[in-house]
């Protein structure tokens, strides 16, 4: 019952050797792929409860059948562009969720494009003059036929990096 | 402390011990020479011998004090094991079997003292043949440990239990649930009638070998796992793999959660209530039960200490005196396992740090023995253990130093916190005042550890030293973490739980302003929220409560006039305490308990991590499902202590109900004694008894001496971040200004025009209605040449309870503040 160290600790082990699965998706009209056996599950609606005081990375949490699961904002904990209406809500509505850590997590993202095969060696380095949030989260690209497709780090997506929000006293 | 309790463990666990001794023994016997199986095999029996002497069974402890003699000698190889000498070890083993049994069942070790067995061990020993006694043949590794054969002369026991063999089964529901702490009452009734009593045990005859031979695993298992057989200790608890009992929780927990929607979902339906009803009632018996059974005493960290504080005192030269107290006090048991290290850490500290050499403590006059005091208690559903010595304490000016040091604060900030803030760096990684480093402890980690590994498990760490007197550690743990009653609140959007544990008590809030004066006279009515915006109070029973708004803490209303919105605010303050805290929490309204039995708003929620990226928020404990599938928060009330800056309530030694009244401060301006309100009755230290409106008294206080702050012609206490000015009421009287002198001292804390003031008394006598109303004497008005300015007041006497007191009442237009003259 008690907290224990998650292995969203340890390091991302780089990408497999030969051809591996990946799941794609879009968020704020770029193309990220996940490893797919990461995914749990794919969630067209679920209810979000939102976490007063929270990053704003954090969506909310989301019931999964009794399981508790955060559910990350992706484009703001990317620091995309953004497409959002003018209420404030996010666009995103399709939960794409995650068992790549012991704690699951929900992804909202745009779309979900496709399971497509990559072969690990086409993978090259992100190289970026400038270091974001996005840059941070993304271990390495992969150029398609149809744009490119960044590689999520869902084990720094998950690590808290802003800071909760102050409160007031 | 109830023995009782060890006892059993102690039975369980020998029983245990015995069985891996037959399997050594016999296993012993095939390779003689086995260095570590005879060093296992002497452990054993060494602990037994430990254990017995403990609880002074001797007859116990002088058998395996005869069989550790002898296995010394095979150990040391003087004498080497051959059959009999295996065979008479094991009979050892068997004789140990049946005093243990009769202790279990009588409480005593039994009449039999195998002095023929303790006979022929001792001659072994010695390596003389021993003269084979009566009914005692040593037994061949090949007879195995079915061999029965000391019992039918030297365990009445045993024999009973093979006797009963014989008997035909008869239907007994009452023996499939034995209470272990006294098995013998509980079944001999039921075996009354059917077989002579086991008393009568000794004269029968031996069974026929042929009963045991047919049963010989019943045989060799001497507790017998026959159904007709009392169960032994070792039967009626058994061992349950810890993950097992966890997943039985969690879906226990589950279980839960659809109960609660299914009493949400079939509210409306009348059929079904009956069923609903019962599987409510099955599923809360269901989780108390299984609760239990992860519920274990915290004996298990304590009884390791002793042994720990022996050790240690030896190693560092100190003399100290262990009192433990509260070690039958039952957490969880996964909770246990997280305290047991900090446990010891903090242990280890006070003996190596905190008491001092003996030499030393007798130079500063105190016993040479140092006491260190284990203490485990329940305290409003939390469990908290205190850890405290009468050492040296904990050096603050040193800490306060390395603060600085290490550049955690500068200087100027450092001189200004105070001791206790002071304290808390111990709580830094990697800090340690220690001038030596010992063995034990002094390498700067630790505090940290401790204070991280019990803030894993929901608890808290406090520290309180007083340098020359001792240090006290309070560790404050959650009693269980998975399923707690909470209390359901709205607010805004959201939906909230503040456990129930914490919860004291739920005071409606007047919806606005106007509504409390349109109200008749005497009408209970809300509360009104006062005090300055930054630091809102309400005003319950004559005592300040700070308040804090839950919607404009967490941000789910707009923080553009936040006057206007405390001000007129509805809703409801649950007022709550934890830790040294004590306040309200405004919220907008209970969640209603559809279909539910229990109170409004409360109900049983199962505790959930919220994870790794609410957590770092700090306000919240967990999360939850609730039963309409949503997601619901549990509030952490020190987080929200914390962030809303609710200071940390004085010591209040005089918890008075003073009732309210029924006009409150709407009466203070225009009426005043008319009516009877209720007054706070004190003797000053000059004896004049006086009273005091309940409803000018913001709260009764003691202050401890150290909180006194002196100066040349007056006495202040800071307080929530200002000064109250502490006055004699005999001075006050009089109109003299001194300070109020040493020692502790009991205020009343009166709400004037000008700002608190604290009236010192000797004593509180009453908080009461008075019997007649108020008569007034003179007024004492404008007493010019006193260094207390322009005073004015009735004086008047009032009769309480048959006796008169003069009543004080400082009026409203006092010209010049009372208190100016004392904070300027």
């Amino acid at each position: 019952m008690h907290p224990s160290p998650h292995a969203s600790d340890t390091i991302t082990p780089p990408p497999h050797t030969g051809v591996g699965r990946y799941a794609a998706f879009l968020v704020a009209g770029r193309k990220f792929v996940v490893p797919a056996t990461d995914v749990a599950e794919v969630l067209r609606d679920g209810r979000v409860n939102k976490v007063p005081r929270a990053p704003e990375s954090l969506a909310g949490l989301l019931n999964l059948r009794g399981r508790i699961v955060p559910v990350i904002d992706l484009r703001r904990r990317l620091g995309l562009p953004s497409t959002e209406s003018a209420s404030g809500r996010p666009t995103a509505t399709v939960h794409l969720v995650l068992q790549a850590t012991e704690e699951w997590s929900s992804l909202l993202v745009d779309e979900i494009l496709d399971v497509i095969e990559i072969d690990a060696a086409r993978f090259e380095p992100v190289v970026s003059q400038q270091q974001t949030d996005a840059t941070d989260a993304t271990t390495a690209v992969y150029a398609s036929d149809d744009g490119l497709m960044y590689l999520l780090d869902i084990r720094q997506v998950l690590r808290p990096t802003t800071r909760p929000r102050p409160t007031t006293a | 402390m109830d023995n009782r309790e060890f006892v059993q463990e102690f039975l369980v666990e020998s029983s245990e011990n015995l069985d891996q001794l037959d399997r050594d023994l016999v296993a012993l016997e095939a390779t003689p020479d086995d260095p570590d199986r005879l060093a296992s095999i002497f452990r054993t029996v060494h602990t037994i011998k430990g254990t017995s002497g403990f609880f002074g069974f001797s007859k116990l402890g002088a058998l395996a004090h005869s069989g550790e003699h002898l296995l010394g000698r095979l150990r040391d190889g003087t004498i080497r094991l051959n059959e009999e000498i295996a065979g008479t070890l094991l009979s050892m083993v068997d004789a140990v079997r049946a005093i243990l049994r009769n202790i279990e069942e009588t409480g005593d070790e039994g009449l039999s003292d195998f002095r023929e067995l303790s006979d022929a061990i001792a001659a072994m020993s010695e390596g003389r043949e021993p003269a084979p006694p009566s009914g005692m043949r040593p037994r061949s590794a090949g007879q195995s440990v079915a061999a029965p054969s000391p019992r039918a002369q030297d365990t009445p026991a045993s024999e009973v239990k093979v006797e009963r063999l014989a008997i035909p089964p008869k239907p007994s529901v009452e023996k499939s649930v034995p209470p272990p702490p006294a098995p013998a009452a509980a079944t001999a009734p039921i075996e009354a009638p059917a077989e002579p009593a086991s008393e009568t045990a000794s004269s029968v005859p031996p069974p026929p070998p042929t009963t045991v031979e047919a049963n010989p695993n019943v045989a060799a298992d001497s507790g017998g796992t026959s159904a007709k057989a009392p169960p032994s200790a070792a039967e009626s608890s058994v061992r349950v793999d810890v993950g097992l009992l966890g997943s039985i929780l969690d879906l226990v927990g589950e279980l839960v959660l659809a109960r609660n929607q299914l009493r949400l979902a079939a509210a409306d339906i009348p059929q079904v209530q009956d069923a609903v009803r019962r599987v409510h009632a099955v599923t809360s018996s269901l989780q108390e039960t299984a609760m239990k059974t992860r519920m274990q005493p915290i004996a298990q960290v304590f009884s390791r200490f002793p042994r720990v504080v022996r050790d240690l005192s030896v190693s560092c030269g100190k003399d100290v005196r262990l009192e433990i107290d509260g070690a039958e006090t039952e957490l969880d048991r996964t909770l246990i396992e997280s305290i047991r290290d900090p446990l010891t850490h903090l242990v280890r500290n006070a003996v190596d740090h905190g008491i001092e050499p003996p030499s030393e403590r007798v130079k500063l006059g105190k016993p040479s023995a140092g006491l260190l005091s284990l203490r485990a208690f329940h305290e409003s559903g939390q469990v908290t253990v205190e850890v405290r010595d009468d050492g040296r304490g904990i050096p603050v000016d040193a800490i306060r130093r390395k603060a600085v040091a290490r550049g955690l604060v500068d200087s100027a900030t450092a001189e200004r916190l105070s001791d206790d803030e002071v304290l808390q760096y111990i709580f830094e990684p990697g800090f340690s005042t220690a001038a030596t480093v010992t063995d034990v402890s002094g390498r700067g980690v630790g505090m940290d550890v401790v204070k991280t590994n019990i803030e894993a498990i929901g608890g808290t760490v406090d520290v309180r030293s007083t340098p020359g007197k001792g240090t006290t550690i309070r560790v404050r743990i959650p009693l269980t973490l998975a399923i707690i009653p909470a209390l359901i609140v709205k607010c805004g959007p959201q939906r909230l739980a503040i456990p129930q544990a914490s919860v004291c008590e739920l005071v409606p809030l007047a919806r606005r302003e106007g509504d409390a004066s349109l109200s008749a006279a005497g009408e209970r009515r809300g509360a009104v929220i006062e005090g300055l915006e930054t630091a809102p109070v309400i005003r319950l029973r004559g005592e300040l409560l700070p308040v804090v708004s839950l919607s404009k803490l967490l941000g789910l209303e707009p923080d553009d006039d936040p006057s206007a919105e405390t001000l007129h605010h509805g809703g409801t303050v649950v007022r709550v305490e934890v830790d040294d805290h004590e306040f309200g929490v405004i919220v907008d309204d209970m969640q209603s308990a559809a279909g539910s039995t229990e109170a409004a708003g409360l109900t049983t929620i199962v505790v959930k991590p919220a994870g790794s990226l609410v957590a770092p928020i700090g306000l919240y404990a967990g999360a939850t499902v609730m039963g309409d599938g949503g997601v619901t928060l549990i509030l952490d009330l020190r987080g929200i202590a914390r962030a809303a800056d609710i200071p940390e309530r004085l010591q209040r030694t005089h918890q008075a109900d003073i009732p309210a009244s029924p006009l409150g401060d709407v009466a203070d301006a225009t009426t005043g004694d008319s009516v009877l309100a209720p007054v706070v009755v004190c003797r000053s230290r000059h004896g004049r008894r006086v009273a005091l409106p309940a409803r000018k008294v913001s709260r009764l206080e003691r202050f401890a001496e150290k909180a006194v702050e002196q100066t040349t012609d007056r006495s202040v206490v800071r307080h929530a971040g200002s000064f109250l000015p502490l006055v004699d009421l005999d001075d006050f009287l009089s109109g003299t200004t001194r300070p109020i002198g040493v020692g502790q001292v009991q205020a009343v804390v009166l709400n004037t025009s000008s700002g608190p003031i604290g009236l010192v008394v000797d004593e509180i006598l009453d908080v009461a209605m008075p019997d007649t109303p108020p008569v007034s004497l003179d007024t004492v008005d404008d007493l010019q040449g006193t260094s207390w300015g322009a005073r004015r007041w009735e004086r008047r006497m009032v009769e309480v309870a048959g006796q008169a007191a003069e009543l004080l009442d400082i009026l409203g237009d006092t010209s010049t503040p009372i208190t100016q003259a004392l904070t300027t």
